[in-house]
């Protein structure tokens, strides 16, 4: 280390601790700035907004940290070694890797993109995008917490499969990844930004010790944290101003509908934007005022699609494949919610 | 923009997310966002982001990473991405931290219900003027015969709120109730009987002493403590109740 790396870094380090404290111990920037205390519309808005963003970043950032590693240390030999060859098997397969991979919906779009690069098949990837931010372990333990062995734990299980699977396969029927990732998302071997290195296989880069190595994983999880985070922030922006500014109780008028409710909650659960690790117990909230259905296709749909992950998604895959992954998902959930209703009154 | 100027924009703003996440942990206004249960991964974020601050600006420093071919993908940004990873450190470091309060009550719809864990934590930890507003409200919904409850003591500190709908004796001490962050804020609420209700401001913090008992609201039949004592309190450090 240079001694204008050491000088930088402990300048770096000393702003950010220093800052903290000199702030609120010696500055209160409250006294400063009383422009900014907003009215309390506003100030509910900024509250909700930062709510969302404190909540997501880390995952964002542990789900980029994950890719960066991915990117260095995991070649597309590796990859073809694991998945089966049988299509219907590696999207299977796809939707169950949540079990080795616990990402959520924000965390999980950056490890997706990677591993497709990586040559991971796309209707595994697709149907792991789906399916991880309910098939992984914390999930699965914090909707038994909430809901116990029944109906609802299995059917949010169950449904969530079989949609992951089917929506997975559907996209097994694209040609290739040029049309279905944005360029930017796509490395140069598959034909995208001449200026864009980042997938390069470990073999290219020149040998060096497993520091350097880390260090590069790093460079990369940053690089990819600034390619998804405007689009969290977008997205934490327009589901805190929906929350603020229109009402909940017209959604939540209509609870015993057999379809109403479905749709009504479907809703709720895109504009929420509640992260999937903990809305089983939002869901709590509704059991005795809406139908079973209803509460299965929010805790089915709400992981795969919300306001968030939407424009996350936005940012990587190309437009025309978001309405079909958003409008796929969304008619099946609303099915297996009716279905439910419909037929297994509980 | 040269590939200098993007490594130094992305440094300064994951630096200042990295700020953003220590004040609000130095501060304690932490619980104003998000349930205590994820505090650490705040406490993450904040050296998560510090770690790629200091890549990000040591591969200013590093000839050699520059010349590799891995160096040619750093150099993107757009402005309107920057400013919008901006927002949440200006927002989060210049708008004072103000937990939510009545005014987010009203396009909530009041929750009378108990956002109930079934399953999971047994009913009611604490028991008689231990009791929090949440732990009221799962009381009533689990005993067979809320009347049986009439005549215990009740010591519960919440905000006011004056619902349109109740009588001028009354006033609603209520608290939100965060499972995970404020986008899932549920409030919760018992319903007061005082001579006086109407001194209370809305949005004052104030710890309510009295009996619990069983009255009317908007004609359906609802618990209402019988208020010996009201004192204004200080809002307190965990605005919200973690179910």
């Amino acid at each position: 280390m240079t001694r204008s790396r050491l000088l930088l870094v402990s300048g770096l380090i000393l702003v950010i601790v220093l800052g903290t404290v000199v702030l609120d111990n010696f500055v209160p920037l409250g006294a400063y700035v009383p422009a900014l205390a907003l009215p309390d519309l506003a100030q509910n808005f900024v509250t909700v907004f930062l709510g969302i963003f404190i909540e997501a970043a880390p995952f964002l950032l542990l789900g980029a940290l994950a890719s960066g590693l991915i990117a260095v240390f995991i070649s597309p030999d590796d990859i073809a070694r694991v998945m089966p060859r049988n299509r219907i098997l590696a999207t299977l397969v796809g939707a169950l890797m949540g079990v080795v991979f616990p990402v959520c919906e924000c965390g999980v779009i950056p490890v997706v993109r990677r591993l497709c690069q990586k040559g991971l098949p796309l209707s595994a990837g697709i149907s792991f995008l789906l399916g991880a931010p309910v098939l992984n372990p914390i999930v699965i333990a914090s909707t038994y917490a909430a809901f116990g062995f029944g109906p609802v734990f299995w059917g949010r299980i169950l449904f969530t499969l079989v949609i992951a699977v089917a929506v997975g396969l559907v996209f097994s029927f694209q040609p290739g990844l040029a049309r279905v990732l944005r360029p930017l998302s796509l490395g140069p071997v598959m034909g995208g930004l001449p200026g864009d290195a980042r997938s390069i296989p470990p073999a290219v880069v020149p040998a060096s010790s497993r520091l350097a190595n880390l260090q590069r994983a790093i460079g990369v999880a940053a690089d990819e944290f600034f390619d998804v985070a405007p689009y969290l922030v977008a997205g934490s922006l327009l589901a805190s101003a929906l929350q603020t500014f229109v009402p909940q109780q017209a959604l939540l008028g209509v609870g015993s509908g057999m379809v109403l409710s479905v749709i009504a909650l479907q809703a709720l659960a895109f504009v929420l934007s509640v992260c999937s690790t903990v809305d089983a117990f939002l869901a709590l909230n509704f059991v005795n005022t809406f139908t079973s259905g209803s509460i299965i296709a929010f805790l089915v749909f709400g992981p795969m699609i919300d306001i968030k992950s939407t424009l996350m998604l936005l940012g990587v895959f190309k437009r025309r494949v978001v309405v079909y992954l958003i409008l796929l998902t969304a008619a099946m959930a609303f099915v297996a919610g009716v279905f439910v209703n419909l037929n297994l009154a509980w | 923009m040269t590939h200098r100027s993007v490594s130094w924009i992305k440094g300064i703003i994951l630096a200042g997310l990295a700020l953003m996440f220590a004040v609000k942990i130095n501060t304690g206004t932490l619980n104003f966002y998000i349930n205590q249960r994820f505090a650490w991964l705040a406490l993450v974020a904040v050296l998560l982001f510090s770690a790629l601050a200091l890549t990000v600006v040591f591969r200013l420093m590093d000839r050699a990473a520059q010349a590799s071919p891995l160096w040619a993908g750093h150099g993107r940004i757009s402005l309107l991405g920057a400013g919008l990873l901006a927002l949440p450190v200006a927002l989060g470091l210049l708008v004072p931290a103000r937990p939510l309060g009545a005014s987010a009550l009203a396009g909530r719809g009041l929750g009378l219900g108990a956002p109930v864990r079934a399953g999971s934590a047994p009913a009611a930890q604490r028991t008689g003027s231990q009791r929090n507003i949440i732990d009221w409200l799962i009381e009533i919904s689990r005993s067979p015969d809320p009347a049986a409850l009439t005549g215990q003591s009740v010591d519960v500190i919440g905000f006011v709120y004056h619902d349109p709908r109740v009588k001028p004796n009354q006033f609603f001490v209520s608290r939100f109730a965060v499972s995970c962050c404020v986008a899932d804020a549920t409030p919760v609420a018992l319903l007061v009987e005082i001579d006086d209700a109407s001194e209370f401001k809305t949005d004052a913090w104030v710890r309510v002493v009295g009996r619990f008992g069983l009255g009317e609201y908007a004609g359906q039949q609802m618990p209402i403590i019988t208020a010996e004592r009201i004192e204004a309190t200080q809002a307190p450090n965990q605005p919200y109740l973690f179910p």
